[in-house]
Formats: C-alpha cells, structure tokens, sequence
C-alpha cells in the first residue's frame, strides 16, 4: 500500500510540474512496460534491475499476475504457527527468472508495517523462499501475514531452522528491492 | 612392598585418574551441552519484540482514530485507517499463534491478547460502520482500544521484568555451570598433569628397558659372534632374527642387504622344499633336527646342521639353525675309514691265501693218504704175485718144467703189466691234473667211438653184454675223441668191474636241445649215497669197491675231461640197484657259442 501510496504522491507533483512532463513520463514508462499492468490492487512491487518492467524501474503485481506465474507448495512448520502447514504461491526463483533478474547480489524485503530485512539473494533462491498466498488452501490476508508471506520449507533444511534466517520470513510483504 | 605390586599399585591409580578424567570431561561436556540447549530455546526477547509491535500497532491505530475523528476523512486516511486495523489484528494474531502464543500461554499474558482481540473485533465493525457514513467513531471505542494499549504495554513490562528475572536466573545458572566447568577443567588438568608426569616416567623407564634390551641384544650378539658355529634363528614365519658372521662367511647371502629382518627363503633365494626349509618347518612345529656331515654345493666343505625350535613358556616362538664346519673332522674320519677299508682287504686277502694254502695242503695231504693206500693195495697184490713167483722159481730151481716156467713168468707179466698200468694211469692223471694234456676238440663219431669202446672191453671180458641204445645221438659231435673215448672206456670198464655177468651192461645216449648226456648203467654193487660226492675224489674208493682192482683215478680223470668239454660226469644210484654214471657234454652248436 506504501508503494500506491507513493505513487498517487507523484502523480500529484507530475500534475503539479506540468502536463508535458507527465506525458514524457508516461511515454518512458511505456518504453520500459513490457510487462502487463496491473489491473486490480498492487500487491508486491519488485525494484532494481529488471529484464522486465510496468513501471520506472520497478514492475508492479497484482494478484490475478501473482497468480499467473507458476504456482508452488510446500509443506512445513513454522515458529508462528502452530503444526504443519501447506502454502501454496510463487517460488522467488520463478519470480525473478520471469522478471529477467540477473547478477543480483542482495535482496532487501519491506512489509506493510515497514518492517525490512535484507538477504543475500542467492540464499533465498537457494533455500527456496516462497512467496506463498494460501496457507492450507486459505489465501493470506492482511490479518494474519497476508496477503503475501516469505516462508521457507524450513523442516527439511536444519541450515535455516535459526532464529537469524527466521527473521527473514516477511509476512504482509509489500515490495522487495533488488540490488 | 615388592616391586611388581608397587607397578600394580601405580597402575591403579593412573587407571583412577585416566577414568576420573574421563569422567570429569563428560560431566563437563554434559553441562556445556545442556547450557547450548537452554540457550537456543529462549523466546522472551522476541514475545517481548511481539508484543511491542502489538502495542505499536495499536497506538497507530488509535492515532489515526483519533485523525479521523478530527476530520481527515478523506480514502486515503479511511484505507489508512483499513491498514492500520489489519495490521494491529494480523499483531495480535502473531502473539497468539507458535512459539510466541506459547511463551505467551506460559506467562499466562494470553488473556491481555484475546481481550485485545475483541475490542479491536468491536472496533472493525463500528469502523466500517463509521467510514461508510463518513461519521466520527464513539468515544468510547477508542478509550477502549486506549485501555488495551495499556494492558498491551503493562503486559509487555511484565514480561520485560520476568525475562529480565528470567535471564538473571539464565545468567547465574551460566555462571554456575561456567565455573563447573572451569573446576572440572582444573581437575582435568590436574589429572593430564599426573598423566603426562606418568607418561614421562614410563618413558624413561622404557628407555631404560630399551638401554638394558639393547645391553642384552648386544651381548647376545657377542655370545652369537663368538660362537664358531654359523648361527642363524628365525621365527613363526621364516623371517631371520639373529644371524652371527660366521654364518655370512660360510653362505654369503646372495643379496647383500642384511638378512636380519628378511625371509631366509627370500634372503637366500632358497627354492620351495629346499632342505634348509623344510628342517626349518619341521623345527617350528617341534622337532630337534641334526642332519650329519655332508658337503656343500659351494666349494669342498663339510657342514653338519642342527636344529632347535625355541620355546617361550609352552608356545614355540621361532628356531635357531646351527651349522658347523666340519671338513677336518670329516676328512680325519674319511681317511680313517679309508686305512681301517685298505687294512681290511689286506687282512682278507692274506687270510684267503692262507686258507688256500691250508686247502691245498689239506688236499695234498689227502691225497698223499689217498696215494698210500692205493699202493699200499694195489701195488702189494701184484709185487707179491712176483715175489711169491720168483721165490718159486728160486726153490724149484732146474726141477720145474718148461712149461711151469713159463706159467710163473706169464704170471709175473701180468702183475708187472697191471702195474705199469696204476703207474701209466697216475701219471696220466697228474698229468691231467698240472693242465699237460692238450685239448683238441673236432667232428668225430660220437657212436662209433663208443661201439669200439665196448668191442675192446669184450676182448677182455667176452661174458659180459651190453645193451647200446644210441638212436638219439647225430652222425658227428664236435669233441675230443682221444679224451673222450677214454671217459667212455673208463665208465664201461668200471660197470663190468662192479656188477658180475650175466647182468648186462646199458649204454644209451640222450639228446635235448642243449646236451648229449651218455648213461651207463649196471645192476652191481652201487656205492653208498653219503659217498656220492666223493666218487669223483682222486685216489677215493667206495666202501663197495672193496676188493676190486682200481687206483680211485678212473673217475676223477673222467670228469676232469668232461669239464674240459664244459660238460659233467654224475653219479646216480639205478632203480633196482646198481649204479648209472652220465657223461654230458654240450652239442656242437652250445659249445661254439
């Protein structure tokens, strides 16, 4: 909601500045929109140096988008919640080969309430991070760690059972910057 | 107390102190691990982080409440408004859920949540209510969610003051187990300190053991080395030990790196089942072996080698091969035993000659006996036929007449005939006997030699027959017809001599493949059986031949000539008395072979 928010401020400073520089705006914006825009509510915004984009350096999702990427599951325990769990949504991976990610060395997760932590990029692929949407069948809200929430298959690798890599599990993410 | 129990003692204590420090080191390791567990499972810290975020979340929440109350109602602050509900719910949903719910359970805060819960539940409602109608939310909600702020806030001092208790009570344990450790470590060293200063005592005594081991190798190889005798010990596997240089010169070993620690099989390239070897095998499983003198395929020596397995306790633990030089030895005896072979033969010779000559005078000696009585016999009769003759004539004188005269003469004649012929036929068998009768075998007429023979007998004796049985006998037989026809003559004369007429007299000739054999057999007197090898005896005469003329030549020049011939005579006593004397001689074709 932050990066809507954002972006609603500069439509108001273009508007502002003149009508000719917004239309540049737009027309690079364009330039660079290989990727559809989104058409509903924007759920993550990924920045950095992207193949592909819908926006000025940055490529905006909206679900119905989340949705059409390859869909992964993964069962597992987690610290907050209580037995297993199967989440369901994109692996990080899928995301960043479909957005043209490359030589990328960190990564830096913000959720809604501007939480954030950055990772090595290569250990969240590594490691599997899932941008899971459903929690045994259910989608995520906001009221409990949605809509979209890193998880890890975090049973199966005792590398990442740490209260150090947990903190790296984003609930409510909202925007990851790519470095 | 004795010096093995002194050991014994000492090994007791460092077994006490090596199992104390064992001991110490696992309690130490025990308490270490115990204190990494309780480490990595505090939650306190991150309940305490929740619940602040909880609190943080509702603050937010209550300010842009109270933004909205005051009129800033435009989307955004209600989407504001929206969020910050959400975000203080999903707050709350956090602490109630896994480890935190828990931790929280355990601090028995959970009740602060759920009250939380439902306020905030109480708020959604009249939020949606209110951004609807754009209308400003009751007073009293937000002194609602005021109050759980609090609540939130004094939870989360509680919990602060308890994890703050709780990592004090965390810390002491620490400090306990940390300096349970570090007097476990301080034994330990002390232990390692006792170990160490154990381990430098063994080694030097074990040096001492090495020095006094080494004293007593070097002895032992100066008892080997003074020894004259090669020395080389082994053991279970054949592999040398001991070797002393006496060894080394008497079998230089083909490889000339030391043989101690080698194979001897490899050492000296003995192949398998070579003698050494197997010695060496039968010594391992027990045996004491000597094998005697005997030479050495290098050079002209003689060795003797002997073997003992070497015996530790009961167990055999290896052997010692011993090999002597004994040439000079073995030569003295060899010479020795060449003298005693040399002085033997000598006396053997010697003796075999003296038994000769004692044979020879011993048959001289018989034969002189066997001379004088045939004279004294044979010789008497006819001398006394002449004396008794003559001393007749002297008395008779002028008286006796012509014809009386000539009676006593042809008597004398006789006798003197009958004595020339003993004198002829003594001399002829001497004769015989020096070897001075030539031999002259050729083709005669075997049959009518004999046929003559027995007409000239029958002009002395023409009452006596004979029965010539000769169909067997072929046209020639290769001999000597002079020596022969006197055998023949001989054997004839002696069957008319000992059987009386009107017997007849058998002459029959056999012939197989190899022999002619010429028996003459009459139905006389015979001779005893225990006298039959005596027959043939120069000058012998039967006990049956008492009281006939003969000189005991007859058959000894018989058989002396069928020798000649490679032939026999053999005496045999005849079926129904009697005797039967062979004559046989080997065919022409046997005798040119």
């Amino acid at each position: 909601m932050k990066q809507s928010r954002y972006f609603h401020c500069a439509g108001l400073l273009l508007r502002g500045v003149g009508t000719w520089l917004s239309i540049i705006v737009m027309v690079t914006a364009a330039f660079a929109n290989d990727l559809a825009t989104p058409a509903g509510p924007v759920l993550l915004t990924v920045t950095g140096e992207l193949g592909k984009s819908n926006h000025t350096n940055s490529a905006l999702f909206d679900e119905a988008m989340l949705a059409a990427l390859p869909q992964h599951r993964i069962e597992t325990s987690t610290p907050w919640t209580d037995g297993k769990k199967a989440f369901e949504g994109v692996l990080m991976s899928d995301l960043f080969d479909f957005l043209g990610v490359r030589d990328a060395q960190r990564l830096r997760a913000v959720a809604l309430n501007e939480y954030e932590i950055a990772s090595p990029f290569s250990e969240a692929i590594e490691h599997g991070a899932l941008l899971a949407m459903r929690m045994d069948g259910k989608p995520l809200t906001r009221r409990d760690k949605g809509p979209i929430w890193v998880v890890y298959p975090r049973d199966g690798n005792p590398r990442i059972q740490d209260e150090r890599h947990d903190a790296r599990w984003v609930w409510q993410l909202t925007r990851i910057e790519v470095e | 107390m004795s010096i093995a129990g002194k050991k014994r003692t000492i090994a007791g204590i460092t077994g006490l102190i090596v199992t104390a420090c064992a001991v110490l080191l696992v309690f130490a390791l025990h308490r270490l691990i115990q204190t990494e567990t309780e480490l990595a499972t505090g939650s306190g810290e991150s309940l305490l982080y929740a619940l602040f975020q909880a609190h943080d979340e509702e603050q937010r929440l209550i300010m842009d409440a109270y933004d909205w109350n005051n009129g800033a109602r435009q989307p955004e602050h209600a989407e504001r408004l929206q969020l910050q509900i959400d975000l203080a719910i999903s707050r709350l949903d956090v602490v109630s859920h896994g480890t935190l719910g828990r931790a929280l359970a355990d601090a028995k805060e959970d009740g602060v949540i759920e009250s939380a819960r439902l306020n905030l539940m109480t708020f959604d409602k009249s939020l949606q209510a209110v951004i609807m109608q754009e209308g400003a939310l009751p007073q009293s909600l937000l002194d609602g969610l005021r109050t759980d702020a609090g609540k939130l806030k004094a939870a989360s001092t509680r919990v602060f003051l308890a994890e703050r208790d709780n990592i004090g009570t965390q810390r002491d344990r620490y400090s306990s187990v940390l300096w349970e450790a570090i007097i476990a470590i301080l034994l330990i060293l002390g232990c390692g300190v006792f170990i160490v200063a154990r381990l430098l005592a063994s080694l030097r005594t074990a040096a001492k053991a090495e020095d006094a081991l080494r004293r007593d190798r070097d002895f032992s190889n100066l008892l080997l080395e003074s020894s004259g005798d090669g020395v080389i010990a082994f053991d279970m596997d054949g592999r040398c030990t001991h070797w002393n240089s006496v060894m080394g010169e008497m079998f230089p070993a083909p490889s000339d790196a030391d043989v101690i620690g080698q194979l001897i099989k490899d050492a000296y390239r003995l192949p398998e089942g070579h003698v050494i070897l197997n010695m060496m095998r039968d010594t391992l499983v027990g045996q004491s072996l000597h094998m005697p003198a005997h030479p050495i395929p290098t050079g002209n020596r003689y060795v003797e080698k002997f073997t003992y397995p070497v015996w530790s306790g009961r167990a055999i633990v290896g052997g010692i091969l011993f090999i002597r030089d004994v040439t000079d030895t073995h030569l003295a005896r060899m010479q020795l035993v060449e003298h005693r072979d040399q002085l033997e033969a000598t006396v053997k010779e010697r003796t075999r000659d003296l038994e000769e000559s004692l044979e020879r005078e011993t048959r001289l000696r018989e034969l002189y006996k066997g001379f004088v009585s045939m004279v004294s016999h044979q010789f008497r009769t006819p001398l006394s036929i002449v004396d008794s003759s003559a001393q007749r004539m002297i008395r008779r004188g002028k008286d006796m007449s012509e014809e009386e005269i000539r009676e006593r003469a042809g008597k004398i004649r006789m006798a003197i005939l009958r004595l020339t012929r003993l004198v002829s036929s003594t001399l002829n068998a001497t004769k015989l006997d020096a070897g001075e009768i030539d031999f002259a075998a050729r083709r005669c007429d075997l049959g009518k030699l004999i046929v003559e023979a027995c007409d000239r007998q029958k002009e002395t004796t023409p009452n006596r027959q004979f029965r010539i049985e000769l169909d067997q006998l072929s046209d020639w037989v290769s001999c000597d017809p002079l020596l022969i026809e006197q055998v023949v003559a001989n054997l004839i004369s002696n069957a008319v001599k000992y059987s009386s007429p009107p017997e007849p007299i058998d002459i029959r000739a056999d012939v197989d493949e190899r022999w002619i054999e010429i028996k003459v057999s009459d139905r006389g007197v015979g001779f005893p059986e225990d006298e039959r090898d005596n027959l043939f005896d120069r000058f012998f005469r039967a006990k049956t031949a008492v009281g006939v003329e003969g000189t005991g030549i007859g058959l000894h020049v018989a058989r002396t000539i069928a020798r000649m011939h490679g032939g026999d005579v053999a005496a045999f006593q005849r079926e129904g008395g009697g005797s039967t004397f062979v004559l046989r001689i080997p065919k022409e074709e046997t005798l040119a072979a």
